[in-house]
C-alpha cells in the first residue's frame, strides 16, 4: 500500500452521505420501493466480506505466495463482515412488502420454512456464523506469521463448507424465496461464485489502485488474476447451465422467472451481466501479459463491479409489479456502498500496520 | 572424423548449472540447452526469457476455428438439412447448441496444443547427437549439463571450452554428430 487511500475515504463519506439522503427520501415517500432497493445493496455489498472470508480460508489449505500481495485489502474486506451482515435489518423490517410467502395463498407447501419467524432465526445465525468466521480468518493475522498453524487448518476446511452452505441457504432464503414456487438446484452456485468475484473484484481494484507490487511480487499478480479468470469462467459456467437446463425443460414452473426478466424493463441488465462478467474479463486475462497489466487489472475490476451490480438488480427487481424509481437504487447502493468503502479504507490502515509491506509472511510451499 | 555439433559441459549442482546458463545468455550465446536429471525451477525462463508466442496463437485461433465449425454443423444440421421441430423452439437453437460447440472448440484447441508442442520440440524424435557424449550419461541421474551448439552465431570451440572452465565445468567435452 504505496499511496494513502485517504481521497478515496472522504469521497466515499460524500456519496455515502448523499446516499443516506436519498434512501430516507424515498423510505418516507415509498418504503416498498425502499425496501427493495436495499435488498439489491446489501446483497451487492456483502459480497465483499464473503469473498475475503473464503480466500483467506483457501489459502489456508492451499498456500501460495500471492497472499503477500492480497492479505491487507482482504484483512480490510473481512473486517466489514459485521456492517456488511447487519445491513440487511432496514430491508427485512419491510418482509411483507419483500417477500410473498409472508401471507401465503393456501397452495403453498413450503410454509414451514417459509414463514417471518424461521427467516429472522436463519438471518441469526448467519450473521453469528460469518462474524464468527471473520474472526477467525483475521486471526490468522494477528499472530503475524503464517496464517494458522499447521495443526488448525482442519478448521478453515470445516469453516468453508459451513460458508459454502450458510451462503447458499442465505441466497435461496433472501433472493430465490421472492418467488416462492420456483426452484434451481444449482441457484447457490450461481449466487456464491457472484458474490465472490464481487468481492475479489473490489480487493483487486484496491491492490491495482493503491498497492501495485513491484519486481518479484509482480508475478502474484498473475496468480491473483488467474484466480479471478477462473471464478469468472466458473459463474459463467453455472450461469448458463441455470438457464440451458431450464430451457430445455421449459416446464411452467421454472421458465416464467426467465420470462419475468426478460420482458421486464431490466432486459438490458442480463447483457450488461453477460458481457462485462464474463465475455470482456475473459478475453482480456486469457493472455499472460494483461495478467501483470496494472490497466488491465483495474479495467476488468470495474467491468465484474458493474456486471455484478446489473446482477444482482436482474435477480430482484423483475419480481416486482411496482417500479422502483432508479435515483432510489442508485441511493441504496451509494449509501451502504459508501459506508463499506470508508470501513474498508479504515481497514486497510490498519492491515498495513499489522502486517508491514516486507515482511517474508504467509510463503507456503507450493509447487 | 564427423562434424562438430557442440560443446558440452557437466556441473554438479543445480545452482551452478543457473549460473552458468545465465553468463552464457548474458555473453549473447543462444543456440544451447540444458539437460538435468529433473526440472530445475527457473532454468527455462534464463534460458529462453522471452514467453512463447507461436503455441498460444495457434492454439487461440483453433479455439476460434473449431468453435465456429463446431456451431455450424449443428447450424446446418438442425436448421439448414433436417429442420425438427423441437417444441416449438426455433431452428437455430444457440443454448442447445452451445455445449457441442464448447466441446468441439476443447477438441481443436488441445489436438492443435498437442500436435504444435510436438513441432514445437521437434518431436518425435529418436536420436540426438548429444547422445554421443559420455559426459550426458549422467544427465539422467546426478549430473547438470549444458551443451552450446555447433551453430550458435559466437560458436568457437576454444573460446566455449575456457568459458565452460571458468564457470567451474567438472568435465568439458566436445560433441561430434
Amino acid at each position: 500500500m504505496r499511496r494513502n487511500p485517504q481521497w478515496f475515504a472522504s469521497a466515499a463519506a460524500a456519496l455515502c452521505v448523499l446516499g443516506m439522503i436519498g434512501c430516507v427520501v424515498g423510505a418516507i415517500i415509498d418504503p416498498a420501493a425502499f425496501c427493495r432497493a436495499w435488498l439489491c445493496s446489501y446483497l451487492l455489498w456483502l459480497g465483499l466480506p464473503l469473498a475475503g472470508i473464503t480466500l483467506v480460508l483457501v489459502h489456508d489449505l492451499s498456500g501460495g505466495d500471492w497472499m503477500a500481495t492480497a492479505r491487507p485489502p482482504l484483512d480490510a474486506a473481512i473486517a466489514t463482515m459485521p456492517l456488511a451482515s447487519l445491513a440487511g435489518i432496514p430491508a427485512f423490517i419491510g418482509l411483507a412488502s419483500l417477500y410473498g410467502w409472508t401471507h401465503p395463498a393456501s397452495d403453498l407447501g413450503n410454509v414451514f420454512y417459509l414463514n417471518p419467524t424461521a427467516f429472522f432465526v436463519r438471518y441469526a445465525i448467519y450473521v453469528v456464523l460469518w462474524n464468527l468466521l471473520a474472526a477467525y480468518a483475521l486471526w490468522g493475522a494477528r499472530a503475524g506469521r503464517l496464517p494458522i498453524p499447521p495443526g488448525l487448518s482442519w478448521i478453515s476446511g470445516v469453516g468453508l463448507i459451513v460458508l459454502a452452505f450458510s451462503a447458499g441457504f442465505a441466497s435461496i432464503d433472501w433472493i430465490l424465496s421472492l418467488e416462492p414456487k420456483f426452484w434451481s438446484a444449482i441457484f447457490t452456485y450461481t449466487q456464491g461464485a457472484s458474490w465472490f468475484n464481487t468481492g475479489l473484484a473490489i480487493v483487486l481494484l484496491t491492490v491495482a489502485l493503491f498497492g501495485w507490487p513491484d519486481g518479484e511480487r509482480r508475478r502474484h499478480m498473475a496468480d491473483l488474476s488467474r484466480i479471478m479468470l477462473a471464478t469468472t469462467i466458473f459463474w459463467a459456467y453455472v450461469e448458463f447451465m441455470q438457464f440451458l437446463i431450464i430451457w430445455e425443460e421449459n416446464l411452467r414452473t421454472e421458465i416464467p422467472w426467465y420470462l419475468k426478466r426478460l420482458d421486464s424493463v431490466w432486459q438490458p441488465a442480463i447483457y450488461v451481466s453477460a458481457a462485462l462478467g464474463f465475455v470482456l474479463p475473459f478475453f482480456v486475462l486469457l493472455w499472460a501479459p494483461t495478467k501483470r497489466n496494472r490497466a488491465a487489472v483495474a479495467i476488468v475490476c470495474v467491468s465484474i463491479l458493474i456486471s455484478r451490480l446489473a446482477h444482482t438488480w436482474l435477480l430482484v427487481m423483475p419480481e416486482f409489479t411496482a417500479p422502483t424509481p432508479f435515483w432510489l437504487d442508485v441511493a441504496a447502493i451509494l449509501a451502504l456502498g459508501g459506508a463499506m468503502v470508508m470501513l474498508f479504507a479504515l481497514g486497510l490502515r490498519c492491515a498495513r500496520r499489522l502486517a508491514p509491506a516486507g515482511a517474508p509472511i504467509w510463503t507456503a510451499d507450493h509447487g | 572424423m564427423k562434424a562438430l555439433f557442440g560443446v558440452i559441459a557437466v556441473f554438479d549442482t543445480a545452482e551452478a548449472v543457473k549460473n552458468a546458463a545465465a553468463r552464457l545468455r548474458q555473453q549473447g550465446y543462444r543456440t544451447f540447452e540444458a539437460y538435468t536429471p529433473y526440472p530445475v525451477e527457473g532454468l527455462d525462463r534464463i534460458i529462453h526469457p522471452r514467453p512463447q508466442r507461436l503455441l498460444p496463437g495457434l492454439m487461440f485461433a483453433a479455439a476460434v476455428l473449431g468453435a465456429a465449425w463446431g456451431y455450424w454443423i449443428q447450424y446446418w444440421d438442425e436448421a439448414l438439412n433436417y429442420p425438427l421441430n423441437v417444441g416449438g423452439r426455433p431452428y437455430n437453437s444457440w443454448p442447445a447448441f452451445a455445449v457441442s460447440t464448447f466441446e468441439l472448440m476443447l477438441l481443436v484447441t488441445i489436438a492443435a496444443g498437442f500436435f504444435g508442442m510436438l513441432a514445437v520440440s521437434r518431436l518425435p524424435r529418436l536420436y540426438h547427437p548429444v547422445f554421443e557424449a559420455r559426459a550426458f550419461a549422467r544427465a539422467s541421474r546426478d549430473r547438470f549439463v549444458i551443451c552450446i551448439e555447433a551453430s550458435d552465431r559466437r560458436f568457437d570451440a576454444s573460446v566455449v571450452r575456457r568459458e565452460f572452465e571458468q564457470l567451474g565445468a567438472e568435465q568439458i567435452e566436445e560433441v561430434r554428430a
